[in-house]
């Protein structure tokens, strides 16, 4: 007999006129584990999960390309070495968060979530082993991405989702809130780029017979036709049940689009496992740092606070993380900053045991910094990443390993901010 | 053909029920064609599609009747005069130099028409000139070095692809390396004119390396990045400050005092303390004599022209003729398009957003309007900033020189087979083929170019839905559907009607038009 998880896939084709129950949506009702957020029946996903109509969690990953300044954003005011080596652009009275560390105070939107108990960030991260460190932007987003320098073909997200194939056959499982698909997804072939729910059909006066025959002509083609024909579904799921807009105010910039994107299909009860955001918010200050600070850092506290606040009690299952290639140098270039290493990340989400900088500071002394310039980073990324997907996103922990090769991301590394 | 696939147009939503999705997914999986079987195997529209932003039934002509041989040196060779003429009278901004940028944008102040002319003046060379090989490269190499042309408040970006890029980009490529490294828009974009002794700056050593010249792997190290930031400090522009002549606005300068005077050891050879501008010298020529500049730009031209993954042998090839030609892009060149990996890799790339949308219009006969009607309407209409083929491809993610990073717009299938893509290309089309602005022209055969427009199914004395399907196909895909495929396009035009009977134009023509729709966002369009 058909069960709901086999007829994910005929459903995620298109089901005009077809109502399945639920809600109307065409999100897979996965089974879910209530407790971790996980879905039921995965090889990753641990025992005892307990089947239920709620919706499983999401894992919103915002990247901020091209290498943010996190020394100058989660600053490191009881540092001794901090004012030194930032002789022009050090900032003077950071928003305190503990007796050590203190916030840009561009960036009030996040000590607001800071003490609103679901915000935490992870101090001091990159990766641990130095021969995968780098300071090309380019190789080090691919790496990051990735997840391991060696021995993978694919992006952390695409090892993720493909160990439990009803990923595959879900429409909506992976969607990239932004203009093109990360390499972090790479791998797993099913990812939907959509930057706009409102505009999301061709518009042809023929309408759906056009859409129709589309998919028709892409099922006989192979690549790029699995695309056309992927579009050409999750636009009739769009239109057949077009996600609700929300009155929450984001900033105008690509994250806050992107994380409007995001909460829109939670709310339309899209239900995906991964969201994809960038964060563009002119991170690469390798000169004029002060002002374009300025600028950019309420934009990106801005909104992530405005998704906060637009998805309220979802926060429950919803989780979202930051990441960047490398930070910058602990020594200013007099206005900005070069590549460097060790940057910090931000984990939000009421699952997250918030208020609290996690991790441990290497320090900024000479002695201490990485080759002499940079900071040392102490947590590896991935642990930050491997402990959201088993706390957060129902992963067994045995599974990380074929997520992040190389042994970084086990609980042996966590910095327990998932309680 | 069969009950149910006519059900499918008929009631398109329906068609989904389990069955359908069954059926899609075993079809799928037993009969997709590669990309290759896609795109068909004929080599002169397979070499159109690499060099030239699109077929055209011209082009096509004129390619089967030179030879591809005697066709690629007629390319190498070609200028279009009328071509950049016309492109200079309707984006007059494209022609002004660093002082005439600097003083009719109030300094800056306002910027918005000289932005918008480039990037029109780059849609129209592409939709209308006949130098197609010559303008693929100049996209080719305005990604390889490229620049935002939002970062410098001066748009100089606009001399930079008037002075740099265009006049040298069937060129030389050591020429136009010191081309851009002594080029206003490029010291700035990446910061160099604020790289100084004892406020060294890296942004632009390290990219001149990893992405202009060694590549990421090219054997250079940490150090050699290091001397090389500080061997480029002093290198400066004239800009708009207070007190400057304006005469002088964007003229290179090497201000020795910012230059950082110590000894500094680059790629092997030591810099004695006490050197100036002749070290950049020195240094630009370690670089392009050392090997992994001729591999590493062999490798970009062929992801550009042959695929995603650059076939190693003939890297190889074309890396030896960079180094004992000099650098001769044509060179290069000719080896890639007479090769047999060339020839073997039909259907090996996606179109980007740009190549997608002007190729339509191409293959559509819209870019040959102007010339038998003697007008500038289409070009300006298609062209211009505040047109749909302009914001279309802004949402698609490819807005002509607006890729904020260094490395330039990607150049794979992987990252522009995206829903969001292809999803803004689709927009456009709708609006190119039913939109109000060519309802006029298209819904008008008379003034159709025979064999070339989307509606020659009727200009050519199509009544039939299958006549029309038959010549929409040839005319616009410039290869064959599979069997299966034609039937369904068939019984999208026919719906219930007879395809093989005559159908009244008021009925045809908006079915015909929603078909031309598809087929240009399929796959076998879709394919480069």
């Amino acid at each position: 007999m058909l069960t709901r998880r086999m007829l994910l896939p005929l459903l995620a084709a298109g089901t005009a006129g077809c109502s399945q129950g639920n809600n109307g949506h065409l999100a897979s009702p996965l089974a879910y584990d209530s407790s971790t957020g996980g879905a039921a029946g995965s090889p990753a996903v641990a025992q005892g999960a307990v089947a239920s109509d709620a919706p499983p969690a999401t894992l919103v990953v915002v990247f901020q390309r091209f290498a943010a300044d996190w020394i100058n954003m989660l600053v490191p005011a009881g540092d001794s070495a901090y004012a030194g080596l930032r002789p022009t652009l050090r900032v003077d009275s950071p928003l305190a968060l503990d007796g050590f560390y203190g916030l840009n105070p561009a960036l009030t939107d996040l000590e607001y979530l800071y003490s609103s108990g679901d915000l935490a960030f992870v101090a001091a991260t990159g990766w641990i082993p130095t021969d995968s460190r780098d300071r090309s932007h380019f190789y080090a987003q691919s790496l990051a991405e990735a997840g391991a320098r060696t021995g993978v073909s694919s992006g952390w997200l695409g090892r993720f989702l493909n160990g439990d194939t009803a990923y595959n056959a879900d429409l909506w499982a992976a969607l990239s809130a932004e203009s093109a698909v990360p390499s972090s997804l790479q791998g797993f072939p099913n990812a939907i780029a959509i930057r706009d729910f409102a505009a999301y059909t061709h518009g042809s006066v023929m309408g759906d017979s056009a859409t129709a025959l589309l998919e028709s002509l892409a099922e006989q083609s192979g690549d790029p036709g699995s695309t056309v024909l992927r579009l050409a579904r999750s636009m009739r799921s769009v239109a057949l049940a077009p996600p609700p807009v929300s009155s929450v105010i984001y900033p105008n910039s690509n994250l806050g689009q992107g994380l409007k994107v995001a909460a829109q299909a939670i709310h339309g009860g899209l239900a995906p496992r991964v969201i994809t955001v960038t964060s563009d918010d002119d991170w690469d200050t390798h000169v004029n740092q002060a002002n374009r600070h300025a600028n950019s850092l309420p934009k990106f506290a801005g909104a992530l606070r405005a998704f906060h606040e637009d998805l309220g009690p979802l926060m429950d299952r919803v989780t979202v993380v930051t990441m960047t290639e490398f930070g910058r140098k602990a020594v200013e270039n007099l206005g900005g900053t070069d590549h460097g290493t060790g940057s910090s990340m931000l984990v939000m989400g009421r699952g997250v045991a918030g208020g609290q900088v996690y991790g441990q500071w290497p320090g900024l002394h000479a002695s201490a910094l990485y080759q002499g310039e940079d900071l040392e980073p102490t947590t590896d990324y991935r642990s930050v990443l491997g402990e959201l997907l088993v706390r957060r996103m129902g992963v067994a922990e045995s599974a990380l390993d074929a997520i992040f090769p190389g042994g970084f991301a086990g609980s042996a590394h966590w910095r327990h901010f998932c309680p | 053909m069969p009950a149910m696939q006519r059900r499918t147009f008929l009631q398109a939503a329906g068609y989904t029920a389990v069955y359908g999705g069954l059926l899609a997914d075993l079809a799928r999986s037993a009969f997709a064609l590669t990309p290759a079987q896609v795109a068909g195997a004929d080599a002169d529209v397979h070499l159109l599609r690499r060099i030239s932003f699109g077929p055209t039934v011209a082009e096509l002509a004129r390619l089967r009747s030179l030879g591809a041989a005697a066709y690629i040196e007629e390319q190498l060779a070609q200028s279009d005069g009328h071509t950049e003429t016309m492109a200079v009278a309707l984006y007059p901004r494209i022609a002004l130099d660093a002082v005439g940028l600097y003083a009719s944008t109030g300094a800056g102040f306002a910027t918005g028409n000289h932005i918008a002319d480039l990037q029109s003046a780059m849609l129209y060379r592409g939709i209308f000139s006949s130098a197609q090989l010559h303008e693929v490269m100049v996209d080719f190499w305005n990604d390889h070095f490229n620049t935002y042309i939002r970062k410098n408040p001066i748009p100089l970006k606009l001399d930079f692809d008037r002075k740099v890029i265009r006049p040298n980009a069937l060129g030389n490529f050591k020429t136009l390396l010191r081309a851009v490294v002594n080029h206003a828009e490029m010291l700035h974009y990446l910061d160099n004119y604020l790289n100084a002794a004892g406020a060294i700056n890296e942004n632009y050593a390290r990219e001149l390396l990893e992405l202009h010249t060694l590549g990421k792997a090219g054997g250079y190290t940490e150090d050699d990045l290091k001397a090389l930031a500080r061997i480029l400090s002093g290198l400066s522009y004239q800009r708009g400050v207070a007190g400057l002549e304006p005469s002088l606005f964007g003229a290179v300068v090497f201000n020795a005092a910012q230059h950082d005077q110590s000894e500094k050891t680059f790629l092997g050879q030591v810099f004695p303390e006490g050197g100036g501008r002749e070290e950049i010298d020195r240094a630009l020529e370690l670089i392009l004599s050392h090997p992994s500049t001729a591999q590493f730009i062999a490798t970009k031209l062929c992801q550009r022209l042959v695929s995603d993954e650059a076939p190693s042998a003939l890297v190889d090839r074309v890396a030896a003729s960079f180094t004992s030609s000099r650098g001769d892009i044509k060179a290069m060149l000719r080896i890639i398009l007479s090769s047999q990996e060339f020839a073997g890799s039909a259907g090996a790339k996606v179109k980007r957003p740009v190549n997608a949308m002007v190729s339509a219009i191409r293959a559509c006969g819209i870019n040959q309007f102007d010339a038998v009607l003697n007008t500038n309407q289409f070009g300006i209409a298609l062209a211009g900033s505040g047109g749909a083929l302009f914001q279309s491809l802004v949402s698609a993610g490819q807005e002509p020189f607006g890729w904020v990073p260094p490395n330039g717009y990607p150049d794979t299938a992987e990252y522009w087979a995206n829903t969001n893509s292809m999803l803004y290309q689709q927009k456009f089309l709708v609006g190119l083929i039913e939109g109000m602005a060519y309802g006029r022209v298209l819904a008008n055969p008379g003034v159709l170019l025979n064999g070339s427009s989307v509606a020659a199914g009727m200009s050519d004395g199509a009544q039939t839905p299958r006549q029309a399907v038959s010549n929409a196909i040839a005319n616009l895909l410039f290869t064959e559907l599979p069997a299966s495929a034609v039937e369904s396009a068939v019984a999208f035009v026919a719906q219930e009607a007879d395809p093989d009977a005559a159908m009244g134009m008021d009925v045809l023509e908006p079915r015909m038009k929603g078909l031309v729709f598809v087929l240009l966002s399929s796959p076998w369009f879709l394919v480069r």
